[in-house]
């Protein structure tokens, strides 16, 4: 029972860093219809950006998380604005978005992998690495940030999409992208918008993953399917459905090695995935897509 | 190096065999898959096992690969392809995690990491098949039997059906057609054929582990078909006779291992980029009309 408790609180946390990737991603893919795969390397960015700041400029770690947050944003954007838009002004098929999409994830990967190495960069956190004890779950204050982030990173977003102009235009463009158009919303500055964003929530997951085990150039890609399967358990359209899958994946992989070999980790997901689809294609509250939609 | 460049077309003939029927899924079907990988590893570790396990001969063996490989994307298609086509992006990634997952920890049958060593080499018609040139007229042989079985399909009535379901479903559907089992259907057929290509190296290479079945190799194989031309059969071949030829440039140049494969990498992605903006078709592909901007 001790390991069970140990493990729901662990799925917690990995469930709360999934799910920071997944409400961005689900955002921006339920925004523009872009399988935006390149994600990954965000969220890889995002890590190597604070690890420079902190290690190379010498800033504070806070500050040097806060630059690592914006400049994930500026990279999202301009990955927006200097290929997929591109391409769509060439009136690229959506497949073809996909598949640059997915070559600049690998290049940026192993652009990464080269300059700072394969290996894992530590960062230093300082206080942040104190374990707190609860009971018979061990956790440290940066697990304890990680869930309080990923909650406040939620109610940011949807704050925004509730309350703000912005975020009601991208609302907007999210349901009736041609209708959106019709009233005066400039589509493309609004997917701009929305790939800042989408970026800006993936970032804390990059960050908080290198601040517990060290900057890695290749987790992206995993974190960023894993994040797809999240949305589309969810919903696709669905923040709060989004954000419920993130969370679901990181409780079932650490809850599945209860009774499962933890080798079988990543295949627990994907298999349980493949069900729940055949169950229900809409996920948990989304808008029903048929085959022919997109 | 006359070996050297037996075992270069060795190589293009198996690539040639994953990249022609992949290309029936994202150029014919405009279906992407993630999970060629996986498939192509099938087919090696089934017909593996089924010659040092059964002691099947190569046929045999090629014939396991392929139904095996068939099953396993049919398993995953049934569910997956009843709705939209991004579906299959997750799903055939999640077959690749769980395939190459099953590859190195089920060790009681596929041996983990450490692989599967003393793969028989084939024997065809009475012949044993044991030098890289007599392989290249068997894996170019069995490279051409693919094309024409692609041809077949292709030029026939359901190659016509797939591009219908690949423009537009809802008119397809219109005229009748049961758009999910052609998908399915397409998706088992292409499995069964890269299985084939596994098959074809575990009797080649005569040791598989599953470092060779990555997600990485996934994506070595979509860019073979993207640089070549999807749409076109014979685009694979171009494509495979192209990027297989860099790796070997790329040994010329004194660039160190930990930085070569990273630069390979590198190079790929760059090229599904650039194809992406300058010709989204391929070498060989015909401009198709593009979407009103």
């Amino acid at each position: 029972m001790d390991l069970a408790l140990q493990l729901l609180a662990t799925g917690l946390v990995v469930g709360s860093l999934y799910a920071l990737c997944a409400i961005g991603w689900g955002l921006i893919y339920g925004t523009t219809l872009h399988f935006h795969v390149a994600h990954g390397a965000v969220f890889a960015l995002a890590a190597y950006y604070a690890y420079v700041a902190q290690t190379w400029l010498r800033l504070p770690l806070a500050v040097a998380v806060l630059v690592a947050i914006v400049a994930s944003a500026v990279s999202g954007l301009l990955i927006d604005l200097l290929l997929y838009q591109q391409l769509e002004r060439r009136g690229a098929f959506r497949t073809s978005i996909f598949i640059a999409s997915l070559g600049l994830l690998i290049l940026l990967e192993n652009v990464l992998a080269i300059v700072f190495t394969p290996d894992p960069m530590r960062m230093d956190i300082g206080a942040l690495n104190t374990a707190v004890i609860i009971g018979p779950v061990f956790l440290t204050y940066l697990h304890i940030l990680t869930v309080a982030l990923a909650l406040a990173g939620y109610g940011a977003l949807m704050l925004f999409l509730k309350r703000s102009r912005w975020g009601q235009a991208i609302r907007a463009v999210s349901s009736a992208p041609e209708m959106a158009r019709t009233v005066g919303i400039d589509l493309r500055r609004v997917h701009l918008l929305t790939y800042a964003v989408g970026s800006a929530l993936a970032a804390p997951a990059g960050i908080l993953v290198a601040m517990d085990v060290g900057a890695e150039p290749f987790r992206g890609t995993r974190f960023v399917l894993l994040a797809s399967v999240g949305v589309i358990m969810g919903g696709i359209g669905s923040i709060p459905g989004a954000m419920l899958g993130g969370l679901f994946l990181g409780l079932l992989e650490n809850l599945g090695i209860w009774k499962l070999p933890s080798e079988w980790q990543s295949a627990i997901s994907f298999g349980v995935f493949l069900v729940f689809i055949v169950l229900r294609p809409r996920g948990f509250f989304g808008r029903t897509i048929h085959s022919a939609e997109i | 190096m006359l070996a050297y460049i037996a075992h270069y077309l060795v190589m293009v003939g198996i690539y040639t065999i994953l990249a022609t029927s992949l290309n029936l899924l994202v150029g014919y079907s405009g279906i992407f898959s993630l999970a060629h990988a996986a498939i192509y590893g099938i087919g090696a570790y089934a017909s593996a096992l089924a010659a040092l396990q059964l002691g099947l001969g190569f046929w045999g063996g090629l014939l396991v690969a392929a139904v095996v490989g068939a099953f396993a994307a049919a398993l995953v298609a049934i569910p997956s392809l009843r709705v939209a086509g991004d579906y299959y992006i997750v799903a055939s990634f999640g077959l690749q995690v769980v395939i190459l997952t099953v590859f190195i920890n089920w060790t009681s049958l596929t041996n983990g990491h450490a692989g599967l060593p003393g793969i028989p080499r084939p024997r065809v018609f009475g012949l044993v098949v044991d030098d890289p040139f007599k392989y290249v007229v068997l894996s170019l042989a069995l490279a051409a039997l693919t094309y024409l079985v692609c041809r077949r399909l292709t030029a026939s009535a359901f190659g016509r059906t797939l591009r219908a379901v690949r423009e537009d479903e809802i008119a397809a559907a219109a005229t009748g057609k049961n758009v999910v089992a052609v998908k399915i259907a397409i998706t088992t057929i292409s499995s069964a054929l890269g299985a084939l290509a596994g098959s074809l190296y575990a009797h080649y290479i005569t040791y598989i582990n599953p470092t060779s079945f990555s997600l990485d190799e996934s994506i070595f194989i979509t860019s073979l078909v993207i640089l070549g031309g999807t749409e076109r059969l014979a685009g694979p071949l171009v494509g495979s006779l192209i990027l297989l030829a860099v790796p070997e440039a790329l040994k010329f140049l004194a660039i160190p291992d930990t930085v070569a494969a990273p630069m390979r990498q590198i190079l790929y992605g760059a090229l599904l980029i650039v194809f992406m903006f300058v010709r989204p078709e391929g070498i060989l592909g015909r401009a198709r009309p593009r979407r009103a901007a």
